[in-house]
């Protein structure tokens, strides 16, 4: 039983660590999610000037190759400073990298693939709709009918981060109604995201301001055959491989979170005076502390515990799904915690600690709710289903 | 009638603030938050209400009610803007210090505009170096002749650049809390500045900057008490402050609360609304039992405080500790409830969510409330 990390995955880390530091300061971040009109692109250029959109990515696509342990290493170290920012890398080299590699052909891995890796192709996605998040089949409603050469497309989407900046979008539309089960009859495509008929209105929100998620309609949108990922009517079956690999990423960012969160409370109350003396004297500061400590502890243990289960092949679903319950309510109370040690200065926008806890809290409701999350635990131990 | 129950004329009053919310405060604050708009001309409409002198003397303007009177009315305005409402709060502190411990030359100068709220009132104790540690404060005022020559700065002051009048402690003695006076200092006297507008999480509708002060001269008239005893006033204000906090934020949570419910009724997955499964009704039985429970230690706690009972200190720090902190927690799970549209600007949790956050916070950090309590209890 060991849950370190090797030599090499120290390394790789400690070069992350280095350059985050260096070129992807919480200053920087701060002042980039705070503009809710513009995309990050000064993290997005300094990522692809670094090369890290090549993670994940087969070297013989042009990327770094690696996996999931090192997806992970990536997503905490950048977290650490970034927060929800780290979706500028995520959306496009984790998800959007994740679902081409698995389902495109030769020939679509080198078309997009490549472009990807260097940072050259954005990607945003597009699956849950208006109607429903956690009941996303029974909301969907985006159909593609058959045409000649292609489909043509319409519908509505919300929840697409990026939408405006992007150039492809990862889209799931109902191809077949006539199915046995909901489930079936779904397609994934790939389409470019400025095809006629494709309008994106931004979405105010919370946090992760700078992210531009949106709403997206489809009106009469023609997607060639040769931008459809995998079978077609097979779409969900090829999407639920890749759970694990999203609640891991998300333990990974909200355990970065708490990596900053962290390192900020503890050098404002070494700092900070009052009555005579720095406020880390007091015991029941000390104590805040210790509690976030003990959340990012029980957070990291958890996350390596399923990372190494899903890089072994191992099943985990189960436990991947206690993880990003566990991992985001650790995240979002150890930034209210955070806020409450620094007082006045926690709630000013000055500092981080008011973004870790603006950004984290939607992960309590996705990529799935927490109480899904409680559901499906439930009837993996037996019970019978509750929704 | 229990003698829980409200009577005639609290039930009246809040009747009276309640519609006025829904009418001129619920439909804007949206808008106030996202454009970071001060309202002032509601504020004033306020006014006209007699709630920018509700605990002030009738004899001076104010409608002389009691601090539970002002806890309904903080809490109705605070189901539209907890932020607007907190405002009118700090207003309210304020003007209460004028006229309760104020000569009659000061009272007769400032009150007759702050009541009807035409001019506005900011409290200034807190300073960059010292916000729990408050009597640690070093903003100077030196006696000169009938003037007091006043030199510091004052961080996170609601209402900064804005308000027409501050009420500020300024040390006039000794380093210890006996040497703290109360002055009352116009916005518009030669070396009083402002910094910036300070960009914060939440309570975007009210301004909030540094006030600084440099040599500016006072009028000696303008001493609110006695020399060295600004301390305690500023301390008694909070009693009242620390109330209006506490029901701000059952206002707001309550109203997040009825978002919840109308949320949970109208939102369908897997064929039936939400509000149908048990989860659901068990998280919304818990949010209206835990502010049931903050409503009722408030309520007891104001009424202590209008009395004058020697306890009052204790319970209001208790009531403003459980309101603002289990308001926060049954508004974080109202925005649960909305799933991911809660998260968006387009509905009204995710702004009490953000607003909520710093009662926790101010009129006293809820550590420094335990404090307090803990102090009493084992004195």
């Amino acid at each position: 039983m060991d849950f370190s990390l090797t030599e090499e995955q120290e390394a790789f880390r400690d070069v992350v660590r280095r350059w985050v530091d260096a070129e992807a300061p919480k200053d920087l971040m701060r002042q980039l999610e705070a503009d809710e009109e513009n995309y990050p692109f000064p993290l997005w250029d300094k990522l692809k000037a670094q090369g890290f959109f090549g993670i994940g990515i087969p070297e013989e696509f042009g990327g770094l190759g690696g996996d999931v342990m090192t997806q992970m290493i990536f997503a905490r170290e950048l977290a650490r400073t970034a927060g929800g920012l780290i979706w500028t890398w995520g959306v496009t080299s984790f998800a959007g990298a994740k679902s081409v590699g698995l389902y495109g052909t030769p020939e679509q891995k080198e078309r997009w693939l490549r472009p990807m890796a260097e940072g050259n192709l954005r990607v945003a996605i597009s699956v849950t709709e208006p109607d429903g998040g956690t009941d996303v089949l029974g909301a969907m409603k985006t159909n593609a009918v058959k045409v000649e050469g292609g489909w043509k497309v319409n519908g509505a989407k919300m929840w697409t981060t990026g939408a405006k900046v992007a150039d492809r979008l990862l889209l799931l539309a109902r191809t077949d109604k006539d199915v046995e089960k909901r489930h079936q009859g779904l397609t994934l495509f790939f389409a470019d995201a400025k095809s006629p008929g494709i309008t994106a209105s931004l979405l105010p929100k919370l946090g992760m301001r700078a992210m531009g998620s949106c709403s997206v309609t489809f009106d009469d949108v023609f997607i060639p055959d040769e931008d459809v990922l995998g079978t077609p009517g097979n779409a969900w079956y090829m999407m639920l491989p890749t759970l694990n690999n999203e609640r891991i990423m998300v333990g990974a960012q909200c355990l970065g979170a708490m990596d900053g969160i962290l390192e900020d409370a503890l050098a404002y109350v070494k700092e900070r005076k009052a009555f005579g003396g720095i406020i880390g004297r007091f015991q029941i500061l000390q104590h805040y502390i210790a509690d976030i400590a003990t959340w990012q502890k029980t957070t990291e243990l958890l996350l390596y515990y399923v990372a190494s289960l899903q890089a072994a092949g191992k099943q985990c679903g189960v436990e991947a799904n206690m993880l990003k319950m566990v991992a985001t309510e650790n995240a979002v109370k150890a930034a209210d915690l955070g806020i409450q040690i620094m007082g006045g200065m926690g709630y000013s926008a000055e500092t981080d600690m008011q973004r870790y806890w603006r950004d984290h809290r939607i992960l309590r409701m996705t990529p799935i709710s927490n109480e899904m999350v409680r559901n499906s635990i439930a009837e993996s131990l037996g019970l019978p289903r509750s929704f | 009638m229990s003698q829980f129950d409200l009577n005639d004329g609290q039930l009246a009053i809040r009747e009276m603030a309640r519609r006025f919310t829904a009418n001129a405060i619920t439909p804007h604050a949206g808008g106030w938050d996202e454009q970071h708009v001060f309202p002032r001309d509601t504020i004033r409409a306020a006014g006209a209400l007699g709630f920018g002198g509700i605990y002030v003397s009738e004899k001076a303007g104010g409608i002389g009610l009691g601090r539970l009177e002002s806890a309904l009315i903080m809490e109705a305005l605070a189901y539209g803007c907890p932020s607007t409402s907190a405002f009118i709060s700090i207003h309210n502190m304020s003007c209460w210090m004028i006229d309760r411990f104020g000569g009659q030359a000061v009272k007769d100068k400032y009150l007759p505009m702050l009541v009807p709220m035409e001019h506005v009132a900011s409290y200034c104790l807190t300073e960059a170096g010292s916000g729990s540690d408050a009597a640690a404060l070093k903003t100077k005022a030196v006696s000169d002749g009938d003037h007091y020559i006043v030199t510091g700065s004052k961080q996170f002051i609601s209402g900064g650049g804005e308000s027409e009048v501050y009420v500020t402690m300024v040390r006039t003695g000794g380093e210890d809390p006996k040497g703290i006076s109360c002055l009352v200092i116009e916005r518009d006297l030669p070396g009083v500045s402002f910094g910036a507008q300070e960009r914060k999480l939440g309570w975007h509708s009210q301004p909030t900057a540094q006030v600084n002060f440099d040599g500016v001269r006072v009028p000696a008239e303008n001493l609110v008490g006695a020399e060295g005893e600004g301390f305690r006033i500023a301390m008694m204000g909070l009693d009242g402050g620390r109330l209006n906090i506490g029901a701000c934020s059952l206002g707001g949570a309550q109203r997040c609360i009825d978002e919840a419910v109308q949320y949970t009724k109208d939102r369908k997955q897997f064929g039936q609304s939400i509000a149908d499964f048990q989860n659901t009704q068990f998280m919304l039985a818990d949010m209206q039992t835990e502010l049931e429970a903050a409503r009722a230690l408030l309520y007891a706690a104001a009424v202590k405080v209008t009395e004058d009972a020697p306890d009052k200190t204790r319970f209001a720090a208790m009531a403003k500790r459980f309101a603002t902190d289990t308001g926060s927690s049954v508004v974080d799970r109202a925005l649960q409830l909305h799933g991911g549209y809660g998260y968006l600007m387009d509905y009204p949790v995710e702004r009490f969510w953000r607003d909520l956050r710093v009662h926790s916070i101010l009129e006293g950090t809820n550590q420094v409330m335990r404090m307090i309590v803990a102090r009493d209890m084992l004195r």
